[in-house]
């Protein structure tokens, strides 16, 4: 009876696993039927879109009137790809061709009312379209979900110019919160909106730093130290606290912000470089190296030598040796360090075969 | 491949020049392609670097520009850069490079490998037109 029970047992999971694997099957036949439809629907109605893009005054509620819903969706696909890479004249077509599929509207409903994958896709809508929006009705609407937010600060750095304060706007949606890291998109976003003056950023920063993620924090750093910043020296003392950080990689990403500052005199003065060349990790040294190097004066050079007398780690000595080659300091220097770090050099601008043998001779 | 999108209403101000557009995404591709055939051009599109460089190879008649997405599946557009400008009879056609970030390290290496200018996506295609006629005056 037991041996009978089992069978059946048996059986049925067998006749479930068979089951499951023809619905999965199905379920993928179907999907890539529907995508492949979908393809070549876009690909019939393509021409007639871009007719009317390049025409002098199309009438596009005609053609979206003209359209069944399947084809209003596939256009409104199709528009969306556009508006994503094209500006100028075209774009105020598009904007035109927007309006009339309704994208704007739908997006700004979907934007209010519907699932965060719907919410995030409605902000993306709305970031490429014209559709009238306020920043209070984004930040209002763009709440709980980080992928969300991100794609709703996306609406702030497209469409800039529309919006006072944009980048502070787009800047308090991404790290305002703090307790998630940002996405490779988020991190893009985060920099779009500050690079031209991280005003934004310093002022967020050095309020909010101290509730921040440990790598959301490594994640600011970095868009900072890429960015253009102009401030007083007051406006980088979180950064400089940071230096002090237990973290040895939070340490080296805030020592690389002053990379880009060698300009500016006063900055460079409150910018802890001793510390940073003292520090007892590898990784924060090497930072520091980065910095004297991105500052590039006579000064920033004799530090630089004056290191290698003191520095053991191997990799460390490998940059250093490297940043010195490429500002043309010759050193001849006994080991392999110098010798590696000059042909690696001239391996990269192309004047000696890139091979393991190359770089070791 | 994509042929002859919208040869009508041509002039001949461009003298039926050629450009050839490397491009992933065809509504984009197309849409520069109508720009440039509305100026006179003639245009081929194609989607993937290995489509063009083999079609490249077969061709006698070599377009006038080539307007070449970085970013691509397969072969990258900095890829494709390195082998037209290994061929000696395709490294003198001048290419305008088409990516998403300005003023970085992929744009360097693009002019390093022999780019002749380079657009910022989003970018616009009439301003395209331009700047090609700019680079063919």
């Amino acid at each position: 009876m037991i041996v009978r029970a089992v069978q059946w047992g048996a059986l049925a999971l067998a006749v479930l696993f068979v089951v499951l694997c023809l619905v999965t099957i199905g379920m993928s036949v179907a999907r890539n039927w529907r995508e492949r439809r979908r393809r070549q629907l876009e690909r019939r109605l393509r021409p007639q879109i871009l007719r009317n893009v390049v025409a002098d005054d199309p009438d596009w509620n005609a053609q979206a009137a003209s359209f069944s819903r399947r084809e209003q969706s596939a256009a409104r696909r199709v528009i969306e790809r556009l508006l994503r890479d094209v500006r100028g004249s075209d774009s105020a077509a598009l904007f035109a061709a927007a309006r009339a599929f309704g994208m704007g509207s739908i997006a700004r409903e979907r934007f209010v009312s519907g699932s965060p994958v719907e919410r995030k896709l409605a902000a993306n809508w709305l970031a490429l379209t014209d559709h009238p929006v306020t920043a209070t009705e984004i930040l209002q609407h763009a709440t709980g979900n980080q992928g969300v937010r991100e794609a709703a600060a996306r609406i702030f750095v497209r469409r800039q110019e529309e919006f006072a304060g944009a980048s502070e706007w787009g800047t308090r949606l991404l790290v305002w919160e703090g307790d998630e890291v940002l996405s490779v998109h988020g991190v893009d976003t985060l920099y779009r909106l500050n690079n031209r003056g991280a005003t934004a950023l310093l002022t967020t920063g050095h309020s909010y730093v101290d509730s921040w993620d440990p790598d959301l924090t490594i994640q600011v750093l970095t868009v900072l130290a890429k960015s253009q910043l102009i401030s007083s020296p007051t406006g980088f003392r979180w950064i400089i606290a940071l230096t002090r950080h237990d973290e040895p990689t939070i340490r080296a990403a805030a020592f690389r912000v002053f990379t880009q500052l060698g300009w500016n005199d006063q900055v460079r003065e409150h910018a802890p470089i001793e510390a940073g060349l003292a520090d007892p990790e590898p990784v924060v040294r090497r930072a520091t190296y980065g910095v004297l190097a991105g500052w590039g004066d006579a000064e920033s050079r004799d530090r630089l030598v004056a290191a290698l007398e003191t520095e053991t780690n191997d990799r460390a000595r490998l940059d250093l040796c490297r940043t010195l080659a490429r500002h043309g300091y010759e050193l001849p220097e006994e080991g392999p360090y110098w010798r590696w770090a000059t042909a690696s050099l001239r391996a990269a601008s192309g004047t000696r075969e890139r091979t393991p043998e190359a770089l070791l001779a | 491949m994509v042929q002859g999108l919208a040869s009508d209403g041509v002039d001949s101000a461009a003298g039926g020049k050629q450009i050839l557009i490397v491009e992933d995404d065809e509504s984009v591709a197309e849409l520069v392609a109508y720009r440039f055939e509305a100026a006179g051009y003639e245009t081929v599109i194609h989607g993937d670097g290995i489509d063009a460089l083999e079609a490249l190879e077969k061709t006698d008649e070599l377009p006038a520009v080539i307007l070449l997405d970085l970013v691509m599946p397969g072969l990258s557009g900095l890829d494709v850069l390195a082998r037209l400008k290994e061929d000696t009879r395709l490294a003198a056609v001048p290419v305008v490079v088409l990516t998403a970030r300005e003023a970085d390290a992929v744009v360097e290496e693009a002019f390093s490998k022999g780019a002749r200018d380079y657009v910022t996506k989003p970018f616009s295609p009439t301003a395209l037109v331009a700047r090609v006629e700019r680079l063919l005056a």
